[in-house]
């Protein structure tokens, strides 16, 4: 059998690529171990979040899927940060489960030029250092380009206190035999750990006793392309342990997993176990659980804030011990999970592995965490797929450009110890890479890549349109009369008559105050509140400019791929050793590599001159 | 881009030192200090053409030369700005400091080659000389790590990054993680106030240093005839300067080091302040007043039967300095009731009066707690310059917005030692914080 690319997985990552591979007009076989587990939510019920919903709208802005799929299985939308300013504010989605696969299942069978195998992938053929295909349940499949997303299934082992399984998440199978496969290519895997709470009945508890929480009604959804608003939605509710929830899990420490020694794998620190957050915060006397819907209606809900990996009687006491769970019945227990992936310094920022032409890999396989994060690698990994087989140069994106770039290049340039989660803290051009101009800022990279169909183009283009043309209405001039009387309603005073725009720079006058203002055409808040951003940030984005401009001169200078790095004397030992590994492409990513200083970048910068010559 | 500044020239004293400026604002910045006839804007400066003229600033008045070449035809391929100074690493230091001062920024090493590079400039020869020369300037900087000095304020700048990082990790960890970190309070703001005043002390600590190094300036001023000569070549021990009757004897001025109890004293003996119709006393004038607002320490000399006017205690205040009123000739008229007194001509009181220097300029200290280097300083002045932003925008500004000039702040700390800052916060967010699901 023979396909243009081979995906392997379709998790999160897996649905991207090949959606992306196959709309790019390449034959694409994606195979998953079983079709149940389609972009199936292992975790927590949702999308989104801090730093991931700017990763969401990111991907829709490229022609992605998961915006989309989110949007057709929301339960419940919020905007995190809604009273704080617009770089930091993050949607949040809960998403029904059972929609969510479904939906994604019926794109996939629907997408001309993708064919969805069921299958165990068990080795990826590599031929004169390129890769030529795989092989699942024996047979052989060719290609000219594969991506490896196995997400959390490759040897796995789920741990629940002193049960151990070799399985994937969910009671699914996991990848027995592609580990020993890919280490014997010489592909460098490691072992990280993560888990997840219990899933429990919903008419076991008492939701009378929680804090209800609900979503705002008055928010846009993730995709572009998705009008209106989410008027039907489901509430969460809020409880929290306790001090004898802390006393049941200090009591029973040594069954830990985590802490008697049977998990070797490292865990994020930003997604710790209940067992982790009582030993490690012993003086908090309390933590916040959320009760989750899992799907609309349905009868099982997501325990958030109460991972663990202690035996099922010491979580059926624990869980008890909460306010509102006292007589929960468990569908499922909390397990944490074990598996193999890849050290992301191995691979290249198109998310190429390193010395397998054509070998390309996405999501928690490249040591990230998060649904998000796998897309968003997923939809990148795809694209760089199909530009390597019809011989285009690679598609990076930069720090200055997306949320995208930070994650792949944070990846392949520092490594990371831990499953990679997204912050808003790790983007320092954060004041620019919102959410509410993702499209501004990929939407036409993605028309020219091939991924952004005409619908989306005409949308982004109409929608700009008009934005610009709000801010253009930002320069009429408002007479004393008609400012005085706003600002006197917010109790404060005018002197004299100024602009639209100038009386935005007030921090008290939203985009709401001055819809009046703008010509009838122009009256859309959504888009005027948008169109405000950049006048509110005005001098700290003129300031995130200038470092940006300093920074894209050492992005713009590339390294040739040959560079001897070990036989360079002039540089320090780390920095050559360093180097040797990363192999960045740029100056740029070489100045980011921990252990390469400004010295040795002059060095570089010597070599490079040299070789001019 | 920034206008970026440094000494071109081996430190140490050799016959001429070059202060180098590179980018947008070299001329207008240069010009602020340079003075010379025909000269008062940018347009009035042609290029490549060496000029004769005096350098204005800070402590320094120094005949130099200035020469400016224009973009694209220069060495880093911007507007680039040299001055050629008498030699001597006291001298280059202090025309560095003025133009860091008047916000130019200190250069990163390799940072003239690197622009040049970036602007195709370069040549291979001048690369690698320059590559050479970092070299040697990091081992330089590894030997100097090992001084008991420089490791204190290492110990200081980490003890500020890591302060720091706790303020910055609290307002990062309340933007990523909203809904956890509700319950969590902390005073991140006071914090960042006590940063700021230990930078500054840090900063402070600084000039000590420079001036254990450089020795302490002391102009003596005072009206014409009191005596400021007859005790400058008292304290000296022989004739430095021309001592007459006459008044208005002294016209320029007239420098002379000693070394007292360890302490280099660098002595300034200015022309007497009167008014006058001569036009080279006025000028001697104007420069006994520059030379008191530049020393770090004023001798105001007057004879010890008179009591400061209302016109004098203005003009003290103008100098803005420590200044000693030192009561003069009490031979004849006898001891006044404050101030130091001295007989210049009998040598009573001189050795009370180098004490009182020493004490003034130093205060208790007779050693730098810390010893930096220019670069050093440089990169705390931006550090406290962004915290005064962050700080005064604290409140009115969104916290994003505020951690735009936090987060410059620690970078330019972290620049003194190396590392990373989001690493850091992030690590402090999970560490101090219980926060994830």
């Amino acid at each position: 059998m023979r396909y243009d690319a081979i995906v392997v997985g379709a998790g999160h990552a897996g649905v991207e690529a090949a959606l992306a591979l196959a709309r790019l007009g390449n034959e694409t076989l994606i195979v998953t171990l079983d079709a149940r587990s389609v972009s199936h939510m292992a975790c927590n019920p949702n999308i989104g979040g801090t730093g991931k919903g700017h990763l969401v709208r990111e991907v829709d802005a490229l022609g992605g899927q998961m915006g989309l799929n989110a949007d057709a299985s929301l339960l419940q939308i919020k905007m995190l940060n809604k009273n704080k300013g617009a770089a930091v504010q993050s949607l949040r989605g809960q998403t029904d489960k059972e929609v969510y696969h479904e939906n994604m299942l019926r794109t996939l069978v629907a997408q001309s030029g993708l064919t969805l195998l069921e299958g165990e992938c068990e080795d990826v053929l590599v031929e004169g250092g390129k890769v030529a295909g795989v092989v699942v349940n024996g047979t052989k499949y060719e290609a000219r380009a594969v991506v490896l997303c196995t997400g959390v299934y490759l040897s796995s082992r789920t741990i629940t206190g002193e049960e151990i399984r070799e399985a994937g998440p969910y009671g699914f199978e996991n990848s027995k035999n592609l580990s020993a496969a890919l280490l014997a290519k010489g592909l460098p895997l490691r072992r990280f750990k993560t888990g997840t709470p219990a899933r429990v009945y919903a008419d076991s508890i008492n939701y009378s006793v929680m804090e209800r929480e609900d979503g705002d009604y008055d928010i846009r959804c993730f995709s572009f392309l998705t009008e209106g608003r989410l008027l039907e939605q489901v509430p969460c509710y809020l409880t929290y342990t306790n001090l004898e929830t802390h006393r049941i899990i200090r009591e029973n420490i040594d069954r830990a997993p985590l802490y008697n020694g049977t998990i070797h794998g490292v865990g994020p620190r930003y997604c710790p176990s209940i067992e982790d957050k009582v030993m490690r915060f012993a003086e908090k006397e309390r933590h916040q659980i959320f009760i989750e819907p899992e799907v609309k209606g349905g009868e099982l809900m997501y325990v958030q804030g109460m991972s663990s990996s202690l035996p099922k009687d010491v979580q059926e006491a624990m869980y008890r011990s909460v306010k509102g769970l006292e007589s929960v019945r468990f569908a499922r227990y909390a397990y944490a999970i074990e598996y193999d992936c890849i050290d992301p310094l191995a691979l290249t920022p198109a998310l190429e592995v390193k010395g397998i032409s054509g070998l390309f890999s996405a999501g928690q396989f490249n040591g990230s965490s998060g649904y998000e994060e796998a897309a968003a690698q997923g939809i990148m990994a795809g694209i760089n797929a199909s530009r390597k087989i019809h011989g285009q140069t690679p598609f990076v994106l930069r720090r200055d450009q997306a949320y995208i770039g930070v994650l792949i290049d944070d990846l392949v340039t520092k490594g990371t110890n831990e499953p990679y989660r997204m912050m808003t803290a790790r983007a320092e051009y954060r004041l620019s890479l919102r959410q509410d101009n993702a499209d501004r800022r990929l939407t036409p990279l993605g028309r020219e890549i091939g991924l952004v169909d005409d619908r989306r183009w005409e949308s982004y283009l109409a929608r700009n349109e008009k934005k610009d043309a709000i801010t253009e209405a930002f320069s009429a001039s408002v007479p004393l009369r008609k400012v005085a009387a706003l600002f006197e309603e917010k109790g404060e005073t005018a002197t004299v008559g100024m602009t639209v725009g100038e009386m935005l720079k007030r921090p008290f006058i939203t985009a709401k105050d001055i819809l009046p203002f703008l010509p009838e055409a122009l009256r859309d808040e959504d888009l005027a509140e948008e169109a405000a951003v950049e006048i509110k940030y005005g001098g700290y984005l003129t300031k995130e400019q200038a470092f940006r401009a300093e920074a894209r001169r050492m992005e713009e200078r590339v390294l040739p791929a040959d560079i001897d790095y070990l036989g360079m004397d002039n540089l320090r030992l780390e920095a050559r050793q360093k180097l040797d590994k990363v192999r960045p492409v740029t100056l740029g990513q070489a100045s980011r590599i921990s252990g390469v200083s400004p010295a040795d970048i002059a060095v570089l910068i010597t070599y490079l001159i040299k070789q001019n010559k | 881009m920034d206008t970026i500044a440094a000494i071109s020239t081996p430190l140490g004293a050799g016959a001429i030192g070059i202060v180098r400026l590179s980018g947008e604002q070299s001329l207008s910045i240069a010009l602020r200090f340079f003075h010379c006839s025909g000269v008062s804007e940018p347009a009035d400066v042609t290029p490549n053409m060496l000029r004769l003229g005096t350098f204005i600033g800070g402590s320094v008045r120094e005949k130099c030369m200035m020469v400016y070449f224009r973009a694209p035809k220069s060495y880093t391929g911007e507007d680039i700005v040299e001055f050629h100074v008498h030699g001597g690493a006291y001298l280059t230091e202090c025309v560095l400091d003025t133009l860091l001062g008047a916000g130019a920024k200190m250069a990163a090493p390799g940072e003239f080659t690197r622009r040049a590079f970036f602007n195709g400039k370069v040549t291979l020869d001048e690369a690698e000389g320059v590559a050479r020369m970092i070299g040697a300037e990091s081992e330089a900087e590894l030997r100097e790590a090992y001084g008991l000095m420089s490791g204190r304020f290492h110990a200081a700048i980490d003890e500020l990054i890591s302060e720091l990082t706790k303020v910055l990790s609290t307002l990062e960890a309340s933007l990523d993680y909203p809904e956890e970190m509700a319950e969590e309070s902390d005073d991140a703001i006071k914090r960042a106030y006590e940063v700021r005043d230990k930078l500054q002390t840090l900063l402070d600590s600084y000039k000590t240093g420079k001036i254990i190094k450089s020795g302490i300036t002391v102009a003596i001023v005072g009206k014409t005839n009191v005596g400021k000569s007859s005790l400058m070549n008292s304290i000296l021990g022989y004739s430095r300067a021309i001592v007459t009757d006459v008044h208005g004897t002294t016209r320029d001025v007239i420098e002379q080091s000693m070394v007292h109890k360890g302490v280099k004293i660098n002595f300034q003996d200015t022309a007497g302040l009167r008014t006058t119709g001569d036009l080279v006393e006025n000028i001697g004038i104007e420069r006994s007043l520059m030379a008191a607002r530049g020393a770090d320490v004023v001798l105001y000399v007057m004879e010890s039967n008179r009591e400061l006017d209302e016109h004098e205690l203005s003009e003290i205040r103008g100098f803005s300095k420590k200044v000693i009123l030192v009561n003069n000739k009490i031979d004849v008229y006898g001891s006044a009731s404050s101030g130091v007194n001295v007989s210049a001509k009998t040598g009573e009181g001189v050795q009370v009066l180098l004490d009182e220097i020493v004490r003034a300029a130093l205060g208790d200290r007779r050693s730098a707690d810390t010893l930096m280097e220019e670069r050093h300083a440089d990169c705390l002045r931006r550090a406290l310059r962004s915290l005064n932003a962050a700080l005064s925008a604290c409140g009115s500004a969104e916290n994003e917005c505020v951690l735009v000039d936090f987060r410059e702040s620690i970078e330019a700390l972290y620049e003194i030692g190396g590392g990373n800052a989001t690493e850091s916060i992030i690590n402090d967010v999970f560490s101090r914080f219980c926060v994830g699901k």
